[in-house]
């Protein structure tokens, strides 16, 4: 259970967080504005989605994690891992081209690895980790 | 690798969260076996085994190709 509060309270912080930096930073003028909360709220999806789905297990008194849960997070984290390197030079190659600031370049790295990370997890998860 | 899991669950009038609670498992873990879209460890692959009876290679085919 002290796993599941952990997932909960990272999804919070990360709305309020967000939420505190769209209405002070003064960028509602920029084309990234509206993408923005969209991509939050994705990540903040998933965290949400992961902790209804161990919530759920625990319930029903099954083991919240097992040797496949954490064979396809260790796979998705491994593969989002790599990817997130190339997202990096992407973001640079960017930031050079659209002279972008450092809040726009850090924000954008840092999503996009959130995403990356989603998406490899669902990947795999339809896939499957041996077969993929 | 194949495996004959959802043919013996059904011949043990297993379901899936009953072989999954005999294992330590999820049950998710038990539908993706038998969609064999994961294979399992040693360990499970043991688990499993015992609980029909049987020994590993009598619930997992292994493809040799």
């Amino acid at each position: 259970m002290r796993k599941d509060f952990l997932i909960w309270m990272v999804a919070g912080l990360v709305l309020i967080t967000v939420g505190i930096w769209l209405i002070n930073s003064g960028t509602s003028g920029e084309a990234g504005f509206f993408l923005l909360p969209v991509v939050v709220l994705i990540v903040v999806g998933f965290a949400v989605f992961v902790g209804i789905r161990r919530y759920r297990s625990y319930r029903i008194n099954e083991p919240q994690e097992d040797e496949y849960s954490i064979r396809l997070m260790t796979r998705a984290t491994s593969v989002a891992f790599y990817l997130s390197l190339y997202w990096w030079l992407v973001v640079m190659y960017f930031s050079d081209q659209l002279q972008l600031e450092a809040h726009s370049i850090i924000g954008g790295g840092i999503l996009g690895m959130a995403l990356l990370f989603v998406s490899s997890w669902l990947y795999f998860r339809i896939k499957g980790i041996d077969h993929a | 690798m194949l495996n004959r899991i959802r043919e013996l669950r059904a011949r043990h009038n297993l379901s899936q969260l009953e072989l999954a609670r005999k294992v330590g498992v999820r049950r998710e873990t038990i539908v993706f076996l038998e969609k064999g879209t994961y294979n399992p460890s040693l360990k499970l692959a043991h688990a499993i085994a015992l609980v029909f009876g049987l020994t590993i290679e009598e619930v997992f085919l292994f493809d040799e190709q």
